[in-house]
Parts: C-alpha cells; sequence; structure tokens
C-alpha cells in the first residue's frame, strides 16, 4: 500500500445488527485504489468512541 | 472550553432525536459553557433552552438554521435550472439579533410556498445586525461548492457574505464527520477562509444529544424522507458521528485546526441573552381619550353590573371593587378590555358564546358578558382564578358556535394588527397510532399489516403499545402476528414516544402581542392559510404573551338553530313551557327540567348524556343547579379514580352520613358532601391541613393541571404529610386525605368550569324537555357532535315522540328542519325532515342549484329534476338510494335506471327533447327493504325507514332476546341476552387500573347500556374493538341502581342473523305452502 486516500466510518445496517466499520481508501504501488473495511466493536455506551479491533476485509476494488 | 454551535433538537422535525433538554444536560455534563440550538427554520427551542440553559448554568445561544438563497452576483448564469443557495447557520449575538432571525426565518416562511422555507438574499441584507452567520454544514452553498468542485463560486458567494457581515460576523463552518473527503473539503475550507480573510469555527453538525441516539435519528429520516429502511437516500447519515462530542473529543478530530475550536469561544463570549423568560408582552386596549384602561374597565363593569342584577348590593360592589383591585394591581385591564371587547363584537354579530373554565370564578367577567356564571351568588372565589399571591397571566377561554369561531377570530386580527396576532401553534407529536404507521412503512411491514394493527391500538402513547400488545385481547386474538415480530418496530416506538413529527394549529388559541410577534418568535403558514406562531400554549405563556382561546363548540350551533325554530314557530309547539322562551334567561329552578333529568334518559342533554352520566342522573336525584354543577364534576376520571363517586351519591340520598376525616375539611368539603369533587378543593386542603404556602400550593395546582410525572405528585405527598405533622394532624390521616388528592390529580374540572358547564347542560336540557323536535334537529344539523352517532339521536328522538322523515327532494331545506306531522301518525304532532347537507357527497353547488330551482316550482320526477340542476351525478345517486325521491317514485332501482338516461337529455340541452322517445318506468323490482336501510345508513348515517333490527325482531323474540325497552322493567340479577349495534365503547380509567370497558347497544327502542369488567373483556374483547363492527350480541346478567338498569356482560358475540331461527312463514289462503 502506498498511500490512504481517504477514511471515514460507517454505521453500516444497524437495524439486521451490523456494526459500524472503518474504511480506508488506498493507493497501491501497482496504482491500483481499494477500500478496505474492518468492523469496529458496537460501543453501547451513550457518547463512547468506536473501538478498533476486528479483521481486515476487502470492501471496494476500483477498475 | 469548546461549545457546540450547530445543534438540532426535536424542533427539527423527524431530523432532530434529542430533546433540548437532553442536549443541554449533555454539554453540561460536558463541561461545555454554552450551548446554540439552530433548528430547520424554526426558533420553537427558544424558550426551552433559555430555561434548561439557565437551570444547568450554561449559557444558551439561539438561533436556526435556514435555507439561504445564493447572493444575486454569486448565481450561475443560467437562467434557468433549480434555485442556487443552501445551508446557513445563524446565531443571535443578543436580543435584537434573536429578534432579527425571528424575521428572518418568518420571511423565509412566509415569502414561499408552504413548508418550503428560502431566505431570500435581500431579507438577509435587510435583517442582519447583531446576527452571526456560520457556512453551514455539507449542505450549505459553500462546502457544497467545494465538495463539487466549484471552488471559484465557492470564493464568489463567501465574499458576498463577508462583504455584507464583515468578517467578525461571518465565519467558514467547518465539521470532521468522519465521512468521504472529510479530510480534503477541511483543507479546502481552510484555504478558501485564509484568501478571503475569514476564519474558520468547528461544528459537528449535530442531530442527537448521545450515540444511542443514532438509529432513531436514521429511522426519523426515513420517516421523513418516506424512505425504506434498506434504501439509500442522500440525507441518511452514513454513519453514527452527528452527536453532542464532548469538548475533548471535538480537539482530537481538530488537531490540525486548533484555531477552529478557539473561534467558539470568542463566539460564545460575545453573545449575550437573547430571550427574557421574565417578559410580559400584555396588548394595549384603546380606550377612549381622556381616560384609563383603568377607568374605563370600571366604568364598563358597573353597567355590565346594572344589566345583570339590576340595583347593585353591597355584597356584588364589595366583590367587584375587590377584583378590580386585583386586576389593576397586577396589571391586567387591557386583557379584561380585550375579551369584553371580543364578546360584545360576538353578541352584536348575533353569535352565541359561553365563557367556560376558570374564568366563570370572576364576577367582573360575568358583569362583562364573558361567562354566563353568577360567582357571587356561588360562592366562588376570584382567586382561584386570579390572585397576588401567583400572579401567573390571565387565560380566559370562549366557546362560540363553531360555524362563526372565524368571523370572531378575524375581528381580533383586524382589530390588533396582523403583525401582532397570531394562531397558537401545536406540536403534533408522535403517539401509539402514528408511531406504528410511520415507522411501520420505514422498516418496511406490508401496508395492510400496519393498518390492522394501528387501527386497534387505543388512543395510548408510543412507548405503551409494547404492554398493549401483551394486555389488549383485540390485539392477541385480533389475527395479528405473534408480538415478536414486531419487536423492532415497538422499540423504534418507544425511542420516538413524543417526538413532535410537525407543527400544528391550535384549535382557537389565539396570542395578541404589545410588540410585532417577529420580536418574540417566527410565524409560519399553517393549513388554510393561517398564520401560526412557533410556540405552542406553554411557550406562549412563557414567552410572557397573552392568550386567548376562541373555540368552536357546537353546541353553541345546536342551540341557535334549536332557538331560531323555536322562535321561528311560536305558538305552535305541542308541550310548551309555564314561562315565555327566552333561552338567555331561562328559570334555572323548573321541576320538569329536573324531573327529566332524574329518568336518565338524557341522550343530547350537554354534558350529561354519556353512559356514565346517564347512569348517575337516575341515581342522583338532581333538584338544582348545585346538583348539576356536581354532575359535570364527578364524572370525571379524577373523582373515579378517587373513589369519590359512590360515597357522593350516598351522601348526597342521605343514605350515609356526611363525615370528614379531619374538622378542617368540613367548611372546604361541606359544599360536596365532603366528598373532593373540584381541584380548588384540593388546593384548599393543602392550605388548610398542611399549611402550604402560595408557593407550594401553586406548584400542586401546576403538577394537577398538567398532568405531570407521578414522581412529582409523590414528592408533594411527602411533604404534605411532613408539613401536616407540624400543624398536629396525624400521619395516617394525613396520608388518607393526600391519597384522596392524588387520585384526584391532574382530572378534575375546576369548580368554575364545571359551574359554566352546568348552565349549557341545564339549558339544553330545558331545550330536550319542552321542545325536543327544534333541539334535535338542531344537533342534527350540527353533526358531528356531541357523544352519540345521528341515528342514536334518531332513535332518541322517535322514542320521544318525534318523527324523522325522509329526505326529500322537494321538502329537504339546507339543514335538518321541523316539520308538523298528523298527530294520528305521530303523537308530538311534530317531525324532523333529513336535511339536503345530510346526504353523502352533497356539495355546497348541488345544494345551490337544488335551491334556486325549487324556488321556481316543486321537482314533478327525477328527469325535472336532472333538467333544472346541475347535482353531479354520484350526488343523484345518493339522493336516490337515500330515499329523497320516494315521495315523487318509490322504486329506487326503476330511478336508477333511468338516471343515465335522464342525465343524457340534461346535456342535450337541458330541456326534455319532446322528440325523443317516451320515458317508461323499467320493470323492475325495487330494492329489499334491507338493502334499503343499508343504504341509508351509509349515505344518510341515519336508518330512516326503520331501524335493522326491528327487521330482525320477530326472529331475535323467538330466540330468546328481550329488547332495550324490555329491561327497563326486568328484576336485578336476571340472565338476559340483548343485541344492538355497538356505540361508543370506551376504557375509562379506574382506581384498580384494571379495564372495564363500557358501551351501549342501540336497538329500535333505544339504547341498552352494557358493562365489560376485565376478566370478560380479555376474552371477548375482539368483538368489541374491531373496524367495522357487526351488531353485537351481550349475554349478561341486569343490574339495577337507582332508576337506572344495565347489564353486567358475561359473554359477547358478532350477531350473525344466520343463527337466528327462521321467520315462521305464514300459511297460504290457498293451504299451499
Amino acid at each position: 500500500m502506498k498511500e490512504v486516500l481517504d477514511h471515514w466510518l460507517e454505521a453500516g445496517e444497524w437495524w439486521d445488527g451490523d456494526g459500524p466499520r472503518e474504511v480506508f481508501r488506498v493507493v497501491t504501488g501497482g496504482g491500483g485504489i481499494f477500500e478496505l473495511s474492518r468492523e469496529v466493536e458496537k460501543d453501547h455506551s451513550p457518547g463512547g468512541q468506536a473501538k478498533a479491533p476486528g479483521e481486515w476485509r476487502l470492501y471496494k476494488v476500483y477498475d | 472550553m469548546f461549545s457546540h454551535l450547530h445543534v438540532h433538537s426535536q424542533f427539527s422535525f423527524l431530523d432532530g432525536a434529542s430533546r433540548v433538554e437532553d442536549l443541554v444536560l449533555k454539554a453540561a455534563t460536558d463541561g461545555s459553557p454554552a450551548l446554540a440550538v439552530t433548528d430547520h427554520d424554526n426558533v420553537s427551542s427558544a424558550i426551552p433552552l433559555a430555561k434548561a440553559a439557565r437551570a444547568a448554568g450554561i449559557k444558551p445561544i439561539h438561533g436556526a438554521e435556514v435555507w439561504a438563497a445564493s447572493p444575486p452576483e454569486a448565481r450561475p448564469t443560467r437562467a434557468d435550472g433549480p434555485p442556487t443557495g443552501g445551508h446557513l447557520t445563524l446565531l443571535a449575538l443578543n436580543a435584537h439579533g434573536y429578534a432579527n432571525i425571528c424575521r428572518l426565518v418568518s420571511r423565509a416562511h412566509l415569502e414561499n410556498e408552504r413548508l418550503k422555507p428560502r431566505l431570500a438574499w435581500d431579507a438577509l441584507a435587510a435583517h442582519n445586525e447583531d446576527v452571526i452567520a456560520l457556512s453551514g454544514c455539507r449542505r450549505g452553498e459553500i462546502p457544497s461548492l467545494v465538495l463539487s468542485g466549484e471552488y471559484d463560486r465557492a470564493m464568489a458567494v463567501a465574499r458576498r457574505y463577508r462583504d455584507l457581515l464583515g468578517p467578525d460576523r461571518f465565519f467558514i463552518e467547518v465539521q470532521n464527520e468522519l465521512l468521504p473527503g472529510t479530510t480534503a473539503v477541511l483543507h479546502d475550507l481552510k484555504e478558501l477562509a485564509d484568501r478571503l480573510g475569514l476564519r474558520l469555527v468547528a461544528t459537528n453538525d449535530v442531530h442527537y444529544a448521545t450515540k444511542d441516539r443514532f438509529p432513531a435519528h436514521d429511522l426519523l429520516t426515513c420517516v421523513r424522507t418516506l424512505t425504506k429502511i434498506n434504501d439509500v437516500h442522500p440525507e441518511r447519515r452514513l454513519n453514527a458521528e452527528n452527536h453532542l462530542k464532548a469538548p475533548a473529543e471535538m480537539a482530537a478530530l481538530f488537531t490540525d485546526f486548533p484555531e477552529a475550536l478557539r473561534a467558539t469561544e470568542e463566539i460564545v463570549e460575545r453573545c449575550r441573552p437573547a430571550v427574557d423568560l421574565d417578559a410580559a408582552l400584555f396588548p394595549r386596549y384603546a380606550v377612549p381619550e381622556g381616560t384609563t384602561a383603568a377607568a374605563f374597565l370600571r366604568q364598563v363593569v358597573d353597567q355590565g353590573a346594572r344589566w345583570r342584577y339590576g340595583a347593585i348590593t353591597p355584597a356584588v360592589r364589595q366583590r367587584l371593587e375587590h377584583e378590580l383591585d386585583i386586576i389593576t394591581r397586577l396589571g391586567y385591564e387591557d386583557y379584561f378590555l380585550l375579551v369584553w371587547d371580543v364578546a360584545r363584537y360576538a353578541r352584536k354579530e348575533h353569535i352565541r358564546f359561553a365563557g367556560r373554565g376558570s374564568a366563570a370564578d370572576s364576577a367582573v367577567a360575568y358583569c362583562l358578558g364573558i361567562t354566563d356564571v353568577d360567582s357571587v351568588r356561588r360562592g366562588l372565589l376570584f382567586e382561584r382564578f386570579m390572585s397576588l399571591e401567583r400572579a401567573e397571566k390571565p387565560d380566559i377561554d370562549i366557546d362560540f358556535d363553531s360555524r362563526y369561531r372565524d368571523r370572531v377570530t378575524k375581528y381580533v386580527y383586524d382589530r390588533y394588527g396582523a403583525d401582532r396576532v397570531a394562531a397558537v401553534a401545536t406540536f403534533n407529536t408522535f403517539q401509539g397510532r402514528s408511531a406504528i404507521r410511520d415507522l411501520g412503512k420505514a422498516m418496511d411491514f406490508p401496508p395492510e399489516e400496519i393498518d390492522r394493527l394501528a387501527k386497534r391500538l387505543p388512543w395510548i402513547g408510543a412507548d405503551e403499545v409494547e404492554q398493549a400488545f401483551e394486555g389488549l385481547p383485540e390485539l392477541r386474538q385480533g389475527g395479528l402476528l405473534p408480538a415478536r415480530r414486531y419487536q423492532r418496530l415497538f422499540e423504534a416506538a418507544k425511542a420516538v414516544a413524543g417526538f413532535p413529527r410537525h407543527l400544528g394549529t391550535h384549535l382557537g388559541g389565539l396570542v395578541i402581542s404589545a410588540r410585532p410577534l417577529t420580536e418574540v418568535t417566527a410565524l409560519q403558514e399553517a393549513a388554510k392559510g393561517i398564520v401560526v406562531c412557533q410556540l405552542d400554549k406553554d411557550l406562549a405563556e412563557d414567552a410572557g404573551l397573552v392568550k386567548l382561546d376562541l373555540l368552536g363548540l357546537r353546541t353553541m350551533g345546536a342551540v341557535e338553530e334549536a332557538v331560531r325554530s323555536i322562535k321561528g314557530s311560536e305558538g305552535r309547539h305541542p308541550a310548551p313551557p309555564p314561562v315565555p322562551f327566552d333561552y338567555d334567561r331561562l328559570p334555572l329552578n323548573d321541576p320538569e327540567v329536573y324531573r327529566l333529568l332524574r329518568t336518565g334518559k338524557t341522550v343530547g342533554v350537554f354534558q350529561l348524556e354519556s353512559p356514565a352520566q346517564r347512569a348517575l342522573q337516575a341515581r342522583l336525584g338532581a333538584d338544582s343547579m348545585e346538583d348539576i354543577v356536581a354532575s359535570v364534576a364527578i364524572i370525571r376520571p379524577g373523582p373515579i379514580k378517587g373513589n369519590m363517586v359512590e360515597p357522593f351519591i350516598d351522601r348526597r340520598r342521605g343514605r350515609e352520613p356526611v363525615t370528614y376525616l379531619h374538622p378542617k375539611l368540613k367548611p372546604i368539603l361541606e359544599k360536596t358532601y365532603g366528598v373532593v369533587l373540584f381541584q380548588e378543593q384540593v388546593i384548599e386542603i393543602a392550605t388548610a391541613v398542611a399549611g402550604f404556602t402560595p408557593g407550594e400550593a401553586d406548584r400542586l395546582r401546576r403538577v394537577m393541571s398538567h398532568a405531570r410525572s407521578r414522581q412529582e405528585m409523590q414528592e408533594i405527598g411527602r411533604l404534605f404529610v411532613e408539613k401536616a405533622a407540624t400543624k398536629g394532624v396525624e400521619a395516617q390521616v394525613a396520608e388518607t386525605v393526600f391519597g384522596y388528592m392524588a387520585g384526584y390529580a391532574s382530572y378534575g374540572f375546576c369548580e368554575a368550569h364545571a359551574a359554566a358547564f352546568a348552565s349549557t347542560a341545564y339549558k339544553t336540557a330545558y331545550l330536550l324537555r319542552y321542545y325536543p323536535a327544534p333541539f334535535f334537529a338542531g344537533i342534527l344539523s350540527l353533526q358531528p357532535m356531541g357523544y352519540y352517532p345521528p341515528n342514536t339521536i334518531c332513535v332518541e328522538a322517535r322514542r320521544r315522540g318525534v318523527a324523522i322523515l325522509p329526505p326529500d327532494v322537494n321538502q329537504s331545506q339546507e339543514e335538518f328542519a321541523v316539520e308538523e306531522v298528523a298527530v294520528e301518525e305521530v303523537a308530538s304532532g311534530q317531525g324532523i325532515r333529513v336535511s339536503l347537507k345530510a346526504v353523502k357527497g352533497m356539495s355546497r353547488e348541488g345544494l345551490d342549484s337544488i335551491l334556486e330551482a325549487r324556488a321556481a316550482g316543486a321537482f314533478t320526477d327525477l328527469f325535472d329534476f336532472c333538467a333544472r340542476t346541475t347535482v353531479d351525478r354520484d350526488i343523484i345517486e345518493n339522493l336516490i338510494k337515500g330515499g329523497a325521491f320516494d315521495a315523487l317514485e318509490p322504486n329506487r332501482r326503476a330511478l336508477l335506471w333511468l338516471l343515465d338516461d335522464a342525465l343524457a337529455r340534461r346535456t342535450e340541452g337541458g330541456l326534455l327533447k319532446m322528440a325523443g322517445p317516451a320515458v317508461h318506468r323499467p320493470d323492475v323490482d325495487d330494492f329489499t327493504e334491507f338493502e334499503k336501510i343499508a343504504f341509508e345508513h351509509d349515505i344518510l348515517g341515519i336508518q330512516v325507514r326503520r331501524h335493522y333490527l326491528s327487521l330482525l325482531r320477530e326472529r331475535l323474540k323467538a330466540a330468546g332476546f328481550v329488547t332495550s325497552r324490555s329491561l327497563a322493567t326486568m328484576a336485578r340479577g336476571r340472565r338476559v341476552k340483548v343485541a344492538g349495534l355497538l356505540v361508543r365503547p370506551h376504557r375509562p380509567p379506574t382506581k384498580s387500573g384494571r379495564t372495564v370497558v363500557f358501551l351501549s347497544l342501540e336497538d329500535e327502542f333505544g339504547l341498552a347500556d352494557v358493562t365489560v369488567f376485565e376478566s370478560v373483556y380479555q376474552k371477548y374483547g375482539q368483538y368489541i374493538f374491531c373496524d367495522p363492527c357487526p351488531p353485537l350480541i351481550v349475554w349478561g346478567k341486569v343490574e339495577r341502581r337507582g332508576k337506572g338498569v344495565s347489564v353486567t356482560a358475561e359473554r359477547l358475540a358478532h350477531l350473525d342473523p344466520k343463527d337466528l331461527p327462521r321467520r315462521r312463514q305464514r300459511p297460504s289462503p290457498t293451504g299451499a305452502s
């Protein structure tokens, strides 16, 4: 991975029990652009920050 | 320390998922010194924010978020295309700035299509003094241009705002919401700001206080945008980051832009209090030159006193002086004059009205002709309405003939100026049914399933739905799927319970201000073009505004119609009263009227017609106005839950001695036989027994009148017992006394209100006794009104010997009207002709067309009718089916066959084609009796020819059913079965909390009242609360109390005629079967 182009949070399909996820849009050395995501542990406390364990997944590939 | 300056509360309807109070609490807990609330085109949060912030010890900053049009010079050159602009956050530096924001929000609403507020550039240019503007969230014009790469235009727009407001009043707003593109936008906005010499300010576009409210916000967004939860929509937030983050969290997000955080501190420092919670904004009444409001009021009261009393006794004079003294010391002379003026106008225009509520405690109000209750004679205390200790603003409610209420409202607008008068708002909130419908749709439940569930819910809060599903048989057994399927829906409903969905208009509430209203709040257009302020009645009072409730009461209209009919046929009434008729000066002691009340047959009597009231009248033995006042007050949740009803009746009838738990209660409760009936008595007890101060008594009164929390009532209870102990009252006695008071809390009437209503109750009973035909005609003309549907009114009219005459194209008037009928047919010699307006679908044009054509001569047949009127086909069909042509041609089916032909001839020039084929009556069988009755019920709401059950009576009798009439003679305890049309089932609150359902069954003879206790309700409730509901069978036992009779249900079922014995065939004359 060469560079992180962007980074954001998504709430996911919370109504189906999905948890929030963190997404990174990256560019690789070969010029490919990908989005990688990982689940953020659901924090049920009212003002809590997202905690960040979870395995990495390939979320999107840009042609 | 950082403070949030862009925050949405519940008043950003369907876009704010936290209440103002919760937002303030979170901000204060996080250590922020201030909080701004900036709702979408709305300033309703101003008062709650000021109050909550004061209590929490932080600074409130008032503002709004508007959609602002692009500056003219910065608009795209293309003339076509959608309007350009975007969100803009506005903050008030002080009261002047807040008034400007109110003006801006008002103009945005009033200068555009309803519900599409847009702020024009010239409005901002005219009203921006002491206002700070922030460039907005991602939907602000500048950020959205940056996001779409139109950097030059973004610069141009920002430059115009800078030039208009100056760099000290226009800031570039930045958020770090962890959305795609955020980092790039932040840097672009920073560069833009630097190039223009503008500063950044950090916000978080807050839409809820804490992260766990995100699902509620997402669902509200789906409801607002009509999106299903599985679908995407640009307004649905991608993440849950728009909560009220703590200063430390915000600092972590803006490490690269610390100046943006500092800017919030500077803005907070510059803002001053903008809303005055102690303001008094009473309008001035224009008194004649050379006098003052106080002197003029005294003069008018004197004149009124002579009108009311003739000679003014020392007692009356003393009372009036006392009241005038308090009124002038509190500065409310203008208010009384204003209301007197409105009443005077109504009287002049012959618009019937009656003052209600605690204003009836006032002798001044009586002398001014505002109320109809002589408070001096009734011993009502003025201090219950107004007192120096409470110094509350007066609030007078008046019921007008609902047909003319808008004319009175217009008079107020014209008199005081449209900029100083506005309707009071009401916040339409999520309740059980609305939450299930809106959220069910968003959560993609099948529409018919949601419809079935919603229709069966009683009128409960959205947070009580889950419990109702478990507790109500009509939901458990009503064919709905198991509760677990709706679990998420119930949770969602709970999350939005009580949240406002939109702003509506309070029926009849008007605020009148001494200053232009846009200095206090914003105005917008509600439905029907009414201009409404963004304050509900409570907020209006808190804002220091004076409110007047001009209510519409259909009973006033019914009375007016009856009076007109009676006067128009003077001398022709079958059994007139012993004195000449003057409704406004009826004798209040006519024994015949009380005899009527004691029968319990009071359908139609204002306030005394419900089954509970009828049962009470049959037992109470009323013989004076005091009894009627008590009746109005006692059938209310308060006395019922406080177990007051039975003791009151027994003591009134002398069957039980009157006792008092403590001697101090005697002077307070003597008038009501030792029973707590009125709100005022609760206050007097608190003062006499526990020595409550006026402030403590006032708190108790507020808790009672506003149905505040049980917890607060319990706290007051503890205080009561403690203070009573210091006065030597035993704890047990004090606890019992408070138990009566607590059970009563929040549901009782004040005595003056009961007295005001009792006056109308007596007078309508008078009309019923002596003029039943005109009285029922008035009630039918003003439907929907009263407790019962029109068919029940007609059954009652028939029971009293008044015929119901079918609609007739040649006889019917616009309204129901009394006609003379041959005495051989009807004992009273009077009938009520069903009106043309009662025909389903009848239009104003159709009505006018019929009356105009008929003035030239009666209609001879259907063709003549079609030729001479322009009534629509659907309405003519309804007229036929409803029987309006029966006198010309009794075969309704034949007429329907001819209708198209008749209409075709109308279109051919309005004349019958002389050369056309002759018209022959088709040889078809008419509709059956049952079909005709069904049509009438559907089209008129009335079964005119005969009651449906009369068709089945023979078979019902053969099956052992009794009638409502025969119940009257049956012994207590006898087991019966009775059938009828279900009328007004309802579940009033009970002391035990268990469910009791009261309903009536209507047959052709009248009403049978039925009581369904909890255990029976749990088994058979689904037969009662259904939609539509077929006729009902009740098996049960006869219960008798006084002159009243009812059935206590043991079993219920729907009536199916197929289950009844077949009619016995009469043998044919020839012997053939």
